[in-house]
């Protein structure tokens, strides 16, 4: 298997709407600016690897519409969709393709542009097997909304289940949310920046769905991302400072989707995401690090809700299962911290679903490069873990970054 | 499946959903809609490699950049292919008969280097047929602005 590194990333700024452009032009953003941080052309590249959700802009194959505009003419062009992963699985598909031998330089690109569309409507399309399978027993859709209500839906019964195992309270839900907002005030192409912002404000907003207030809870967004990885060989050439990907694993647990017939019965509590236990010490051997509480320097964690920050920080093998609370409280997660969480602002601040698992890998890498600018942390960051979260609520996809490659 | 057919074991279930979706066309097409307003057809054209784009689009594919010009486009050009239509989507969705074929053509306009699509009205088309836009008699800012395309002799 080949080195593979990160030479360029490119970020849209990401907001609430963006009328300006249409989905091709908003993606051609963050193309255009990874292109011009890698210090190429696309004829320099040798395919594209894409994604977003399925069906949430009620667009099919917008990799066919857009692919023009992202540099692909007459290159082979793949597009991949796992649900909230699906950024994730990009960069892993990109990954693949660089690490088999059998491409050397590739574009990943993931998106979303959530005002053009109905998130709602395609998160039931996700689950419609479910819903028709319900409509057709006679249940009330009003019992469904209740159940499901977008991801939302799903994350309250995460988070209560999360916050009875671990001692987590909604104080700790109300820091979260702090440090990952300030955290993007510092970072320009953040959605939700909010400077000054303190736990008490956070408590003050109104409550979505128990226990989750709007205050821990990601805006919509608008935003794209773009990466270039190629062979380590190259990688030098390009730059002084590539960010390797040592690694990535991913795993698909059962279902842990509330539901009754179809494919998303509730064999699993939410709260538990083994399966990114399991993806995080495949990806931590693969990447030969065998003690990543003391060797990852950053983590990004997929993070749309402030519960699963913790949640997802303990599952990544950072700390003991409980613990994160306490490591919260010990400022370690900050930018100035031992082990800075999200320094992006992380998904609660900024969600364009299907580019946010990309961002987590994105923001690994620019941290490494030391191309962050003002949300650059503190420390020198030479080891990474970036993380997704989505298919059925029970895939979870792991990258490991760092500044040398596997030995 | 339309709501007649004899199917067993079939339940019909309707979803309580109502998709809303807010295309946005972006500044390019935003500026070819404001041009047909005042039945101007504009284009935009690669400085690169001089391709003309109608309607206009932000990237030229083969050059990756930005098509900055902008051109206004004659009301003539050729039939590049055509095809007779015999039905058309209905009210509710489905299929109803035309009462008279119509025939729907791809124009080259002259000076562009991409397509339009419109009805063409004419007695005999075919491919090469030098046709002029009809345009609305009060054109909005959207594409039926070009009501159809007739023959020009």
């Amino acid at each position: 298997m080949r080195d593979v590194a990160v030479v360029g990333v490119g970020l849209s700024k990401h907001v609430s709407k963006r009328r300006d452009v249409n989905i091709a032009e908003l993606v051609w953003e963050a193309v255009s600016a990874a292109y011009e941080d890698a210090g190429l052309t696309p004829g320099e590249v040798d395919g594209v690897i894409t994604g977003n959700m399925p069906a949430f802009e009620g667009v099919n194959l917008p990799e066919c519409w857009g692919a023009g505009h992202w540099g692909t003419y007459r290159k082979p062009l793949l597009r991949i969709t796992t649900g909230g992963t699906t950024g994730g699985s990009v960069g892993h598909g990109a990954f693949y393709a660089v690490a088999s031998g059998l491409f050397d330089t590739v574009i990943a690109i993931a998106f979303e542009k959530q005002s053009d569309g109905d998130s709602t409507a395609g998160l039931n399309t996700v689950i419609l097997a479910d819903i028709a399978a319900l409509l057709g027993f006679g249940v009330d859709p009003s019992l469904l909304l209740a159940f499901g209500g977008g991801a939302v839906g799903i994350a309250v019964y995460q988070a209560s289940s999360y916050m009875k195992s671990s001692g987590c309270t909604t104080h700790h839900l109300d820091k979260v949310s702090v440090l990952c907002r300030t955290n993007a005030a510092k970072n320009p192409h953040a959605h939700l920046q909010q400077p000054g912002l303190t736990p008490d404000d956070v408590a003050k907003t109104d409550l979505m769905q128990y226990p989750l207030r709007f205050g821990h809870v990601c805006p919509a967004s608008d935003g794209a991302c773009a990466m270039i990885l190629t062979t380590g060989e190259r990688a030098r050439k390009l730059t002084d400072r590539p960010a390797y990907i040592r690694s990535v694993a991913s795993c698909s647990d059962e279902g842990a989707l509330i539901g009754i017939g179809g494919s998303g019965t509730l064999n699993v509590d939410p709260g538990r995401q083994e399966s990114c236990k399991l993806a995080a010490a495949r990806a931590y051997e693969h990447a030969g690090i065998k003690d990543p509480r003391n060797e990852i320097d950053l983590a990004e964690p997929y993070a749309p809700f402030a519960h699963q920050l913790l949640m997802f920080y303990e599952r990544l093998l950072l700390c003991d299962e409980g613990e994160a609370p306490a490591v919260l409280n010990s400022g370690s997660m900050e930018m100035a911290g031992e082990l800075p969480v999200c320094p992006s602002g992380g998904v609660i601040s900024t969600n364009a679903i299907g580019a946010s698992a990309l961002e987590r890998i994105a923001e690994a890498a620019m941290q490494i490069m030391g191309r962050a600018g003002e949300h650059q942390v503190q420390k020198d960051v030479h080891k990474a873990v970036a993380h997704g979260w989505g298919g059925m609520v029970n895939l979870n996809v792991v990258a490991v970054l760092a500044d040398t490659p596997r030995g | 499946m339309k709501a007649d057919e004899d199917l067993q074991n079939v339940g019909r279930v309707g979803l309580p959903l109502a998709p809303a979706f807010n295309w946005s066309v972006g500044n390019w097409m935003e500026q070819f809609f404001d041009g047909l307003k005042e039945r101007k057809i504009m284009a935009s054209k690669c400085g690169l490699c001089g391709r003309v784009f109608l309607p206009p689009r932000m990237i030229c594919e083969r050059c990756f950049a930005k098509t900055e010009e902008w051109v206004e486009i004659p009301e003539t050009g050729t039939v590049e292919a055509f095809t007779a239509a015999h039905v058309r989507v209905g009210p509710d969705g489905e299929l109803a008969d035309l009462p008279e074929p119509q025939l729907i053509a791809l124009v080259k306009h002259d000076e562009a280097d991409t397509l339009l699509v419109a009805g063409l009205v004419a007695k005999n088309a075919s491919a090469g047929m030098r046709v002029r836009v009809v345009w609305n008699e009060t054109p909005s800012g959207a594409l039926d602005a070009i009501s159809c395309y007739e023959p020009m002799d």
